[in-house]
């Protein structure tokens, strides 16, 4: 075994964990209040250091101008959340739960871990997976490869097995994207066949569209409301949501100026409500079938992976698109970080994994802008023409040969998209290269035209005039949602003068939050209670006495579960 | 690169079938892992994906191969490098005949004649399943509902029969989708000779994006070829409609727009000035001379 630690990251839209390959198969590293899951929430504590985690989202509740989460949606984009004074783009937002699941892995290890296999959604694209990359770069981390998630969990499943000869559809619906793909092994290659998705789709869409119903029912617009009560409300939608993949009707009570009302929401209504979400599932699980030129019997396992698959509703459309029940052995929550950490093995050379090999296919297709002749002379720009097509095995290379509308053109500006759209407004743009021509009008004004896509799903482009022979290589600038090499640095230098909350103070912090949200939540002698326990609470903290302070955290631990497995959030 | 596969995977191409290929490969790359060399991984997935279209062409095509076996060693060898790009292309045409053949042919009311004389040598084979019976049914309640003289079936009729328990399968769902997209093409003249577009009186905006929403063919082409020409079809159809359902003004005024429109841009792709290089640069002006014929070194 090697020395080197590689650790296998789940950066999730809700949740975040980490894990290690050891040597009986990957484990997952329980953060500093001993969970495995992290929520991906980021904010200011009282005294201006960063929370990550848990304390973070229950901070939601009570100080949203100081607390952010679900930013994994905006990676890729120039969307700057503000926290207080200073504002946070996507990807320092993610270096921050980054930093906070690594520092929780070297706790575990008891060594330094500068290398990360981290999982991103199949079906995110150039800009995002770039975006992934600087985020990790922001916490310390160098990318061993970006592993896209559905292929992670079937790298967990698939090693349970390695010798089995089957071919499996892993349908992941996570906190914020939605994959499938569609895998096949024999002899300890895990081959992906297909894959397809919709990036902005996910459970938080389902919580979203509860909420609304919910207000609703309450007589509420989301302008009445402030920030905070907004958040409570989406809080109470995304518990309901929970129940209601146990139960088939969820109540509970919202406590809004100063009044207890109740609300209630059956599995038929949400089901209704959500029709429209359910339907955008089809269509990437038919496209992916599609693809793979296969029938629904050729399939051997199918299995759902992401905490959104809980979801009865879920279940049942897949229920009826198979014509049988999905399996979930392994956690929906955990599966992704554990095949992230089989990837991290591999990396590694673990002894365990030598007979494994596992190969991914890039989702989308890849290619350029074209004009087409109409006529005589007359030419049409804005169309797509693909170079490397979806579902090729990756890493690949593919090379064309392009010419200039003109034989006087002294450019070409050769534009790169992404997307199935024979047109290229429909597609997204990923850079642009402008390629110089020799100025002599009789030169040969070829220019060869070469993409190269990694096994992390990162483009290289690359273009040789014919008749100069001098190679120029993608400099992606100016597209919207990157940031340039000073830009990176600016902001590394910013962030490693934050403060960040000690890792040993975060449990302290983290129940604070949490009985601070159970107050805002609560009514008459229930919210006397609470507030005479954070009172206490806040008192044995000044003795600085860890013992006592242990004891009074497992005391407040167990009020606490008692009133949120009441009505209590 | 061009070399044989058969002698990278270190198989007799007479004799190797798709589990040996499979296995072949599987062998090898286990020591050319793709993180580790990308060139020699991208070699043996050439050569792997090369021989088993290969090996399925055989075993699909018997007699093709039997032949001309003499000479099989030193032509199967040119051509295998001078046209995989051709033998993919076959492939996925035979897969989609006999998709068509199983699942297209007893459908699509007004195709059916068209599609008989296409598919006479399978005909006579053919015995509807309990799953053509209910794709059938289907075929004939949507076109019942289309030619209505009642008017278009609303979003609701069509959730109504899509939706229906018996065709919610993922295969249903596909088959359906064939036939569907079959008889949108069929009635907007795809398959006749002129190649413009017709649009039935029945064939409203609303109604084509409706199933287009249910079926997802404009915004999501095909990885195969002959599904992707079709989509294209349809998109070429969505755009008749739109024009068709603009008030005859608005048509007019664009018509004349695009007509004037196109006057004053004919002296930009004539050199007039200094900078006629940047502008023609910036305008993207870019045309593919040469596909080449393999993706990799061609």
């Amino acid at each position: 075994m090697s020395d080197k630690a590689i650790i296998g990251i789940d950066l999730g839209t809700t949740n975040s964990l980490v894990a290690v390959f050891e040597a009986d198969g990957p484990t997952l590293v329980p953060n500093a209040l001993g969970e495995v899951m992290t929520p991906s929430a980021v904010g200011y504590g009282d005294d201006g250091a960063v929370l990550v985690g848990r304390a973070a989202r229950d901070r939601l509740l009570t100080h949203p101008d100081l607390t952010t989460a679900r930013f994994k949606r905006y990676m890729g984009t120039n969307h700057e959340v503000k926290l207080g004074k200073k504002s946070f783009r996507p990807e320092e937002l993610s270096a921050l739960v980054l930093g906070s699941l690594r520092a929780d892995a070297e706790a575990h290890l008891g060594r330094k871990v500068e290398e990360a296999v981290i999982s991103v959604p199949a079906y995110f694209n150039d800009i995002q997976r770039k975006a992934t990359i600087t985020a990790a770069e922001f916490a310390g981390l160098k990318v061993n490869r970006l592993v896209n998630e559905p292929t992670a969990a079937a790298l967990a499943y698939g090693l349970q097995d390695k010798e089995a000869e089957s071919t499996f559809l892993v349908v992941d619906l996570g906190g914020g994207t939605f994959d499938v793909s569609i895998l096949e092994m024999f002899s300890g290659v895990m081959e992906v066949r297909a894959s397809a998705g919709d990036a902005f789709l996910g459970g938080e869409d389902f919580t979203d569209t509860l909420a609304t119903e919910l207000g609703r029912q309450l007589g509420i617009q989301p302008k009445d409301v402030s920030r905070e009560e907004g958040a409570r409300l989406r809080a109470l939608a995304n518990r309901l949501k929970h129940q209601l993949s146990e139960k088939a009707e969820a109540t509970g009570e919202y406590v809004i100026k100063g009044e207890a009302r109740p609300v209630s929401i059956s599995r038929e209504k949400f089901d209704e409500i959500t029709d429209e979400l359910l339907k955008r599932l089809r269509m990437p699980i038919q496209r992916a079938i599609s693809d793979a030129s296969l029938r629904a019997d050729d399939l051997h396992r199918i299995i759902t992976v992401g905490g959104a698959t809980r979801m009865q509703a879920v279940r049942g459309l897949i229920t009826r698109l198979f014509k049988r029940f999905p399996e979930h052995s392994i956690d929906p929550d955990h599966v992704v970080a554990l095949g992230a950490a089989v990837q991290a093995g591999l990396a590694a050379r673990h002894a365990a994994l030598d007979d494994v090999v596992m190969t991914d296919v890039c989702p989308f297709t890849l290619g350029y802008e074209v004009s087409v002749p109409l006529g005589p002379n007359q030419w049409e720009p804005g169309h797509f023409s693909p170079l490397i097509e979806r579902n090729t095995v990756v890493p690949a290379s593919r090379a064309n040969e392009i010419s200039p509308l003109e034989q006087h053109q002294r450019e070409i500006n050769l534009m790169i998209y992404q997307g199935e759209s024979p047109f290229v407004r429909d597609n997204v743009r990923i850079g642009q290269l402008r390629v110089p021509l020799p100025a002599d009008l009789k030169a040969d004004k070829t220019v060869e035209v070469r993409y190269t896509y990694d096994t992390s799903g990162i483009l290289e482009v690359e273009a040789t005039p014919v008749a100069t022979k001098k190679t120029l290589r993608l400099v992606i600038e100016g597209t919207p949602g990157t940031m340039t090499r000073a830009e990176i640095d600016k902001r590394l230098k910013e962030l490693t003068a934050l403060k960040i909350h000690p890792r040993d103070e975060q449990e302290n912090a983290a129940i604070i939050a949490r009985l601070r949200a159970a107050y805002e939540n609560s009514l008459g002698d229930q919210r006397q209670h609470i507030g005479h326990i954070l009172a206490q609470f806040e008192a044995v903290l000044h003795t600085h006495d860890k013992r006592q302070i242990q004891d009074a955290r497992a005391q407040i631990e167990e009020i606490l579960s008692r009133f949120e497995g009441e009505d209590v959030f | 690169m061009s070399s044989d596969p058969f002698t990278l995977l270190g198989l007799d191409r007479k004799t190797a079938t798709e589990a040996n290929i499979r296995k072949a490969y599987a062998e090898r790359l286990k020591v050319t892992r793709p993180e580790d060399d990308r060139a020699a991984f991208m070699a043996l997935r050439e050569a792997f994906e090369r021989a088993r279209q290969e090996a399925r062409w055989r075993a699909e095509y018997p007699a093709d191969y039997e032949e001309d076996d003499e000479d099989a060693e030193v032509e199967t060898g040119t051509e295998a490098c001078s046209d995989p790009s051709g033998d993919g292309h076959s492939e996925t045409l035979t897969e989609q005949a006999s998709d068509t053949a199983t699942r297209t042919a007893p459908l699509a009311p007004n195709a059916e004649d068209d599609q008989d004389a296409d598919f006479d040598e399978e005909e006579e084979e053919y015995v509807p399943t309990d799953f053509d019976r209910r794709i059938d049914a289907a075929m004939q309640k949507l076109h019942e509902a289309l030619i209505s003289p009642w008017g278009p079936p609303s979003r609701a009729d069509l959730d109504a029969l899509f939706n229906h328990p018996e065709l919610e399968g993922i295969d249903e769902y596909r088959a359906l989708q064939w036939q569907v997209r079959n008889y949108l093409c069929h009635a907007t003249g795809y398959y006749a000779e002129t190649g413009d577009v017709q649009l039935p009186g029945w064939l409203t905006v609303r109604l084509f994006d409706d199933l287009d929403g249910q079926f997802g063919w404009v915004r999501q082409p095909s990885n195969h070829p002959a599904e992707r020409h079709m989509n294209a079809w349809l998109r070429r159809v969505r755009e008749a409609l739109d024009w068709h359902e603009m008030p005859q003004e608005v048509r007019k005024q664009r018509e004349l727009d695009r007509l004037l429109g196109r006057t004053p841009e004919n002296p930009k792709g004539t050199p007039d000035g200094s900078n006629t290089w940047l502008y023609i640069g910036a305008g993207i002006l870019l045309f593919v001379v040469l596909r080449a014929l393999t993706g990799i070194g061609g």
